[in-house]
């Protein structure tokens, strides 16, 4: 999301391209992503944005990052040059807030379910024996 | 292409009920109903075309407008500010949508508008013909005269403009014609038919224009629309100094209006156009009301006089119509 949103705020600063043809061109390695972005194509097509058309068939998703990615798809395009970059950059700002957050629940969570699933290992083979 | 752009229940009524070649201009209004200029008259749009009860039309909301122009913009409002900074949005086919709403402006420089609360979509028409009329008084020995053409809004400068260009083509007056097409409404986007000669330099300024214009595609004939400030006025004389004819239009709707206008009283005196076409209303947009020449002097065209014998044989048709109704009385 990070680089599409780099993508984006370049294309517009250098050339104004529309979001259509920025979008359009635009793949990514992450498949949601990709369905996101086809989903968002779709309601701007539809003339309606809502979080079922913009968040059908995508499953790796939390509520609180749904929140953030309607608000964002909500409101792109709505803005003059000088907003719409701001807009990306404030995004881009939550969106790496959230990757500190998710590394820091990492490193704290990890080595436990490690050995949450050594132990539940060891007792599987346990009460097989 | 409005179908594109309008909510889904109004572009069908337009697309579904009405032709879009009568149509001149949609007027929309913050809750308001939807009014429809058909062949210069205005109208209610309603669900069944078009209504002069205001109890059957169709409402607009804000939120629908807004949409409207966001729709306009390809969804990027960001990529068209410079021309809602201007007060209007061009889309395909040379519509132009005229915005009005809060204008945020920043050291006196406007930089966008927002709270969009009306539109005036304007419908470009191409008619076939329509300048042939004072054509022969605008040429001379294969070149164009330095013209004006004037009318209040909406009465058919551009597609005047647009004709006379075609029918240079079609003529075959072989000049390289610079089109100067400041709002994109003129080429309607590259879908109007402007014969094999016209180049065609969209939304820049006019004083850039002219200038980078002249420079590189050493036109013989420049076309621009709605000449206004003080810039144009200085970008103009430029042109015609360079040896470049001009064929531009202005707002008003007489001389006076037009020697009332800045900028304009010298221009007229120091005879920098030849002629002033007079458009108007009366009998639909672009009807011709009159040729004057560099002395402000009305000159003759067969249109003219065929309006005058024209008008004499309708009084005349009327007056043995009331004569009889008399005789019928007694």
């Amino acid at each position: 999301m990070k680089l599409f949103l780099n993508k984006v705020n370049l294309d517009i600063n250098f050339s104004k391209e529309k979001l259509k043809p920025i979008i359009d061109g635009y793949i990514s390695s992450s498949k949601e992503l990709n369905i996101l972005l086809k989903n968002f194509l779709n309601c701007l097509t539809e003339g309606n944005i809502t979080t079922n058309l913009l968040f059908a068939g995508m499953k790796l998703i939390l509520d609180d990052e749904k929140n953030i990615l309607f608000s964002f798809f909500k409101s792109i395009g709505h803005f003059d040059l000088q907003g719409q970059t701001k807009q990306i950059e404030n995004y881009i700002k939550i969106f790496e807030n959230y990757e500190k957050q998710t590394e820091i629940e990492k490193t704290k969570f990890a080595p436990l379910f490690t050995k949450l699933g050594l132990i539940i290992g060891v007792i599987i083979s346990l009460i097989l024996i | 292409m409005l179908g594109k752009i309008l909510p889904l229940h109004i572009g069908k009524v337009i697309d579904e009920k009405i032709s879009l070649n009568q149509i001149n201009e949609i007027r929309l209004r913050a809750n308001q109903p939807i009014v429809v200029f058909l062949n210069g008259q205005p109208f209610y749009l309603s669900e069944k075309g078009v209504t002069s009860k205001t109890e059957n039309a169709i409402y607009i909301t804000k939120e629908e407008i807004e949409s409207i122009v966001f729709n306009a913009s390809g969804f990027s409002i960001y990529s068209v500010n410079e021309q809602i900074k201007r007060g209007f949005l061009v889309i395909d086919g040379g519509v132009r949508i005229g915005l009005c709403g809060t204008v945020v402006s920043d050291d006196n420089q406007v930089k966008t508008i927002t709270n969009f609360s009306a539109l005036n979509i304007r419908i470009p028409h191409e008619v076939k013909n329509c300048s042939l009329s004072a054509f022969s008084l605008l040429v001379s020995d294969m070149t164009i005269r330095n013209t004006l053409i004037v009318s209040p809004p909406g009465a058919g400068k551009t597609t005047f403009i647009r004709d006379f260009v075609y029918q240079l083509s079609e003529q075959n007056y072989c000049l390289n014609i610079l089109i100067l097409d400041e709002r994109g409404e003129i080429s309607g986007g590259g879908e109007m038919n402007l014969g094999k000669f016209a180049d065609i330099l969209s939304f820049t300024t006019k004083s850039k224009g002219f200038e980078q214009g002249i420079r590189a595609l050493s036109p013989n004939l420049i076309v621009t629309d709605e000449l206004g400030s003080i810039e144009d006025i200085h970008a103009l004389k430029y042109a015609m100094n360079c040896g470049v004819s001009v064929l531009a239009t202005v707002h008003a709707s007489s001389v006076e209006d037009l020697k009332a206008k800045e900028g304009f009283k010298e221009l007229l005196a120091e005879k920098y156009f030849s002629r002033f076409v007079f458009l108007s209303t009366r009998q639909g947009p672009g009807t011709l009301e009159a040729v004057y020449n560099e002395n402000l002097t009305r000159i003759s065209s067969w249109s003219w006089i065929y309006e005058i014998f024209y008008d004499y044989f309708a009084c005349f048709a009327l007056h043995i119509c009331w004569l009889w109704f008399f005789k019928v009385l007694h």
